[in-house]
């Protein structure tokens, strides 16, 4: 069994600007999935993760060893697929791949061969080996992307917002490539897509600048709100109103009306009607330290 | 708006360090290059217009550096940012967006170069007091400079880099713009003849006229304006912008606004086009092929480490040699190298062609590859470390546990493999030049030994930049500093400024040039020593850089301080080493030393000494370990009138001295600083009185040192004037400090002025000449040649031994050895000998022809030879300072005036010329006439042999052929008579080596013109005479006299007129 446990991690960047305040949390096989906005410092904590920077205070420790005094420990057994990334100019997916595959450490060239062609056909760039990545479509290089985060033998895998650019049925199938090799290790998945955290996860995070609001699982967060949420439909020059009445955790435009839903432990009457509670109110809820 | 877009883009700018780093480094260049860079000319002011016009013209292109630097970062920057599509959509108009961008630029470089302006005007200001070689200050030299060279440089650089730029939307494209504009101010320097680069035969004057209209940089155009301009001239006129100077600056800037324009006009907002058609997405397949399985890895080991380093290699080598710019680094080599070897074969129009040798081409890739390497180190050693960074791979690559030494090294090695392809191209170059011109024997040996000679130093170059990178951690300002300290230790600039301490030029010890016959004898063991000096230092740069790779603090374990403390450790020692063994002596050190001299023993000069009149001596050459001994022999007679009780012997600190002594004498005083040993004798000399002396020197070329251009003991083709370092009775007036102003300088009387000519003779007359005996032994394979008739020649001990004896000679007397084939003919009873190198045969036929007709013309018209033997022996080119030099019955001639195409190219009969001009000294200048060293003296060795030169040419070639001679010799004169002065022939200097060949050649045609070859033959036979030894010298008045005895009284003012004009 992987574990991984973070104990008050800070990071402040020179802007002043605090990336992580005091976040702990500790973690084990499984997927893991991130939720926050944009801003919140998921990628912060994820680069952090991987050694491309230092925190200020905390430590992070992976399979018991201190990996901020040791991060090669960590880059040996790890995938990580960043935000965004580039690749150098005038050279084909399978010489890339080849070279971070030899820079992961399979030193045999043969075995090396076979788990990229693998890898290749998985993520549908097989016909395209031979091409240069720097002409690939957005989706062609995220799936690349995704090909060398599963080189080698990773322990522990981290992507960033993986599936943003990629097609609703891309989007599927690294889903469905993710849970299938998650089994036995971490995977720690950023995202704001409240949807595949709830579909792929066991346990999830929820931060918001630099702090960490929730931790849990899932099904459990879901459960414990169930009931407390209402709905009702009003008229756009409403909302004012209704804002200074009740705690609003979502508008949503359907035909020109507005849908709003709340939170709250008892019946709020006027035309709401109680309605499922799912994880995205789970989200806004604790975005809003509404519970 | 206009306004506003430049004041945005200062606003990026200001709250930059790098930006503000730039500026104040050109501030601080300025004032270092205002007190430190003394380029003298001779008589000329340091803050000259002149000057000023030089040396800012020079740096005119230092503008590059600010230029290329802003351009690259705010021309492209929407495009990095990816903020095109943002900006293309808002109301900026093209012609506001455009001007505001390019003024931008245009005045960052004004502004840096009015710095740099500024700066060196506070370093004269600084430095005026001190010397007298200042003048009045004057602003308006400056200014004038900067409008009318500078400025339009500036611009004419600004609009390139900035069209390129635009045109391109490519970064790389930017610095090789740059590049290729230094490159070419490069090749057109070596065209347009600049003073700067030493060249190798003299422009003709419709070349000068054309380079000064085409020099893009206008360098040419000044120096057409300035070539006949007087010290005083240059002292104080400024530049006037007319004829070439004024077409030339107006044509390149009508020229940069036409492109300029032409580059708006193509200029629009559109989304740069470099993004292809991305690649159409096909169908999953749906039968699985491979099966993913993970695989355990293992990332640590040696194994690992090496497939890590290759495996960055290869990446890096992937895309960096596919890519434009290294394919325009291979067209710009291709380029400079083919004009370069090119211009080698052609060798400009006073010589024929060059045989495309081996040599040849490998010294042409000496000269011009290095430089070519430097840059592409830089621009390489700069984006290798950021390439991942720039391109955003980092975040994935850095997750990987790859070793940061693995990284540095694999970048290291990317440098080398770009320096190897490098080389390796310009080698096939050059053989296909060598097939091209039929030359096609090839020395595999040397072209490869360039891999080392080249490739070492640029690999250490390339090192220290990575690790500035690395250390610096900022791409500009890294990229500079690496700039100025290639700068510093690599360019004369560096050496201008006071870089020259070989500890000083980092693996900068590069050989200068193969010989054709001694390859490059000891210089490879000079070169080994300090490159691994060299790779200390890249060394701890490295270790350095790796260390700070990771940790923005240095945390330094105990394991790698051993690594530094000991890398340092060799460094100081290997530096120490070097220091010592070379032993630079300073200029300044120096003429302490030659001030020192003079005070201390001048007053010696003018006590009666005895005259060398017997030299014997035994001279051992080692040719294998670059040595010599000799032991001689004086025989020394009074023939003063007055007693002799003491006598002062100077030797040369270059040599070893084991002893002198004599059984007549006793040592009162041995100064070891200035090789100066006092004598008294035992008994007064009287007048007549002879006493003899021994001594015994050793001498052995120290690598590190480097060797005397006249004493150059080398493996084969050795050549040593070795009377130079043979013992000389009394003081030494060529220790004396000659430069007037530092003698001034130095609260030191003028030297004694040189004899007038009407000066009367002494009488009797010491010609002080001598008789010279000499056994020379050398290694068995070589011969040795001396002065004199060889007269006994064998083999012991496995060595050989050559006697020469010559009788009354001059006291100057030389030895060559070498490997020689000797050719052999004879004119009458004289036999000719020529001893060359094996492989130079191709003209000896032509020589003995010339040798023959040369002995015909002078035996028929001034006299007997005066040997049994003519002899002509090649030497190596590690002598330098002469094409052939004439002693008595031996002419020694430079391999490179030897092996030459006299078949191809528009160049002269040299060998012709110098067949004609050396064995004519045989009667001018050596045992026949000898003339009192005084003024004039110089045209009755010189001139004469000029004109004797000139004759035969004519009687060879025709009245054209002569006057095409004539035609070149009045050019070479007018172009160096600015430096040289424009003494008149009968009283010039004998050392004013313009006047008495140059001017003499041009003025004897003239007198040929007036009285006739054989009016002129029939007095210099009288005055030969006359006036051969043992009769009392001539001077010029006495050649003058008998020239008048066979000329017309009408014509008296111009005879005159041709030696007192």
């Amino acid at each position: 069994m992987n574990n991984l446990t973070i104990k008050n991690l800070t990071k402040t960047y020179k802007n002043d600007v605090r990336a992580l305040n005091n976040i702990s949390f500790e973690i084990e096989n499984g997927m893991f999935g991130l939720l926050g906005p944009n801003g919140a410092g998921k990628s912060s904590l994820m680069k952090t993760i991987v050694g491309l920077q230092d925190p200020d205070n905390g430590s992070i420790v992976f399979n018991n060893e201190d990996i901020i005094k040791n991060p090669t420990f960590i880059k040996k057994q790890l995938g990580y697929l960043p935000q965004d990334f580039g690749v150098y100019q005038n050279v084909s997916a399978y010489d890339l791949l080849n070279h971070l595959a030899t820079l992961k450490g399979i030193t045999d060239k043969t075995i090396r061969r076979e788990q990229i062609l693998a890898l290749l056909e998985k993520t549908n760039l097989l016909e395209h080996q031979n091409k240069a990545v720097s002409t690939f479509s957005g989706g062609m290089r995220q799936r690349f992307g995704v090909a060398q985060a599963l080189l080698g033998n990773p322990k522990i895998i981290i992507v960033d917002e993986p599936t943003a650019g990629l097609d609703p049925e891309e989007r599927n199938r690294f889903n469905n490539l993710l849970s299938e090799i998650g089994e036995n290790i971490i995977i720690i998945l950023s995202t704001h897509l409240v949807e595949d955290v709830r579909n792929l996860c066991t346990k999830m995070a929820i931060i918001n600048k630099g702090e960490l609001l929730l931790i849990g699982n899932p099904e459990d967060f879901v459960k414990g709100i169930e009931g407390k949420i209402w709905k009702k439909q009003i008229d756009k020059n409403e909302l004012y109103e209704y804002q200074n009445l009740y705690k609003i955790i979502s508008t949503q435009l359907q035909a020109g009306k507005l849908s709003i839903r709340i939170f709250t432990d008892k019946n709020p009457l006027n035309g709401f009607m109680q309605t499922q509670a799912d994880l995205e109110d789970v989200y806004f809820t604790t975005l809003q330290k509404l519970q | 708006m206009l306004s506003h877009l430049i004041l945005f883009e200062w606003k990026f700018y200001s709250s930059k360090i790098s930006f503000y780093v730039i500026l104040l480094s050109f501030l601080g260049l300025g004032i270092w290059v205002g007190t430190s860079a003394q380029i003298s000319f001779p008589n000329i002011l340091y803050n000259s217009p002149y000057v000023i016009n030089f040396l800012l013209g020079l740096f005119s292109l230092a503008c590059l550096f600010p230029i290329v630097i802003i351009a690259a970062q705010s021309l492209l920057r929407e495009k990095d940012s990816q903020f095109e599509h943002i900006l293309y959509s808002t109301p900026i108009t093209i012609k506001n967006y455009f001007v505001s961008r390019f003024l931008f630029v245009f005045g960052v470089a004004i502004v840096t170069f009015l710095l740099f302006i500024f700066g060196y005007m506070i370093g004269h200001l600084i430095e005026m007091e001190n010397s007298e070689k200042w003048g009045a200050f004057h602003l308006i030299y400056y200014l004038n400079s900067f409008l009318v060279i500078v400025l339009p440089n500036i611009f004419l650089c600004t609009v390139i880099v900035c069209s390129t730029a635009w045109l391109s939307k490519n970064k790389m494209l930017i610095y090789l713009s740059g590049l290729g504009i230094y490159v070419v101010y490069m090749v057109v320097s070596i065209f347009s003849n600049s003073p700067m680069l030493a060249s190798a035969s003299p422009v003709s004057d419709s070349a000068m006229k054309l380079s000064a209209k085409l020099d893009p940089f206008g360098m040419a155009a000044f120096f057409e304006q300035t070539q006949y301009w007087t010290a005083l001239e240059k002292n104080t006129l400024i530049l006037v912008l007319s004829g070439n100077l004024l077409i030339n600056r107006i044509a390149y800037t009508t020229l940069a606004f036409a492109f300029l324009y032409a580059t708006y006009k193509h200029f629009q907002f559109k989304i740069s086009k470099k993004q292809k058609k991305k690649i159409e997405d096909t169908d999953k397949s749906t039968n699985e092929r491979y099966a993913y399985r993970r695989i355990t890895t293992k990332s640590s080991g040696k194994k690992y480490f090496i497939s890590t380093v290759l495996s960055f290699l290869r990446i890096d080598l992937k895309s960096t040699l596919k890519s434009v710019p290294f394919i325009l680094l291979i067209a710009i080599t291709l380029f400079v190298l083919g004009m370069e070897m090119y211009g080698a074969i052609e060798s400009g129009i006073r010589l024929p062609q060059y045989f495309a040798t081996t040599t040849l081409m490998a010294n042409t890739i000496l000269a011009t590859i290095p430089f070519l390497l430097l840059l592409a180190m830089l621009f390489y050693g700069s984006e290798l470390v950021w390439k991942i960074e720039n391109s955003n791979f980092s975040a994935i690559e850095n997750s990987t546990p790859f070793s940061n030494i693995a990284l540095f090294i694999s970048k290291f090695m990317v440098l080398i493999s770009i320096a190897m392809i490098l080389i390796l191209f310009a080698i096939t170059i050059g053989i296909l030049f060598q097939v091209l011109f039929q030359y096609p024997a090839i020395d595999w040996g040397t072209y490869l030994s360039l891999f080392y000679f080249i490739g070492l130093p640029a690999s250490f170059c390339g090192l220290v930049i990575i690790a500035f990178q690395y250390i610096i951690r900022n791409k500009y300002v890294a990229l500079s500093v690496s700039s100025i300290f290639l700068c510093l230790t690599h360019t004369s600039l560096g050496k201008i400024i006071g870089f020259k301490h070989p500890l000083l030029r980092f693996a900068n010890t590069i050989p200068d040039a193969f010989s054709d016959i001694n390859g490059l004898g000891y210089l490879p063991t000079r070169f080994s020593i300090t490159m691994l000096y060299s790779s200390f230092f890249a060394l701890l740069v490295s270790v350095l850089a790796i260390h700070l790779m990771n940790k923005k603090v240095l945390k330094i374990k105990s394991k790698s301080a051993v690594v530094l403390i000991s890398t340092f450790m060799a460094f100081l020692l290997s530096g120490i080493y070097i220091m010592t063994e070379s032993e630079v002596i300073s200029p300044k050190n120096q003429m302490n030393w030659q001030q020192q001299y003079e005070e201390k023993y001048k007053s010696y000069k003018n006590n009666p000494k005895p005259t060398v009149t017997d030299v014997k001596a035994n001279i051992a050459l080692f040719p294998e370990n670059n040595s010599y001994k000799v032991q001689g022999k004086y025989i020394l007679v009074n023939k003063s009138q007055s007693e002799i009780s003491e006598i002062l012997i100077s030797t040369s600190n270059e040599i070893n001295w084991s002893f002198i002594t004599s059984s007549q004498l006793t040592l009162v005083r041995k100064d070891e600083e200035f090789g100066q040993y006092l004598f008294k004798t035992k008994e007064k000399m009287l007048p007549n009185d002879s006493i003899s002396i021994d001594f015994d020197f050793e001498y052995r070329i120290n690598p590190l040192k480097g060797h005397q251009s006249f004493n150059a003991m080398v493996d084969n083709g050795s050549f040593i004037r070795i009377s130079n370092y043979f013992p000389f009775i009394g003081y030494n007036i060529n220790n004396e400090i000659e430069d007037k102003l530092e003698r001034k300088k130095r609260g030191m009387p003028l030297q004694e002025a040189l004899t007038k000519v009407e000066a009367p003779l002494e009488n009797p007359y010491n010609y002080e000449f001598i008789n010279f005996d000499a056994i020379i032994s050398t290694s068995a394979d070589q011969t040795a040649v001396s002065t004199g008739e060889l007269v006994k020649k064998y083999s012991k001990n496995n060595r050989r031994y050559f006697q020469y004896k010559a009788k009354d000679i001059p006291f100057r007397f030389a030895v060559s050895s070498a490997r020689y084939t000797i050719q052999k003919s004879n004119y009458n009873d004289i036999s000719i000998e020529i001893l060359h190198e094996p492989k130079h045969n191709q003209n000896i036929s032509h020589l003995i022809n010339s040798i023959k007709k040369t002995m015909q013309y002078c035996e028929t018209n001034f006299g007997k030879y005066p040997y049994k033997t003519i002899r002509f022996a090649e030497i190596s080119s590690f002598t330098k300072g002469f094409a052939a030099t004439a002693y008595p019955a031996t002419i020694y001639v430079n391999e490179a005036q030897f092996h030459l195409n006299l078949t191809q190219g528009e160049g002269q009969d040299i060998i012709n010329e110098l067949a004609g001009h050396e064995l004519s000294h045989q009667w001018w200048g050596n045992a026949l006439l000898k003339p009192d060293y005084r003024e004039g003296s110089g045209v009755l060795i010189e001139t004469l042999a000029q004109y004797t030169q000139l004759m035969l040419y004519k009687n060879e070639y025709g009245i054209v052929k002569m006057q095409e001679m004539v035609e070149l010799y009045k050019e070479m004169y007018d172009s160096q008579k600015a430096f040289s002065g424009e003494e008149a022939l009968y009283n010039s200097d004998p050392n004013n080596a313009n006047v008495i060949y140059n001017k003499g050649l041009v003025k004897m045609y003239d007198l040929y013109l007036l009285i006739g070859e054989e009016n002129i033959n029939l007095a210099l036979k009288r005055l030969l005479t006359k006036h051969r030894f043992p009769l009392p010298p001539a001077t010029s008045l006495d050649l003058m006299n008998e020239l008048k005895t066979v000329t017309q009284k009408e014509n008296y003012l111009k005879l005159d007129d041709i030696f007192k004009k």
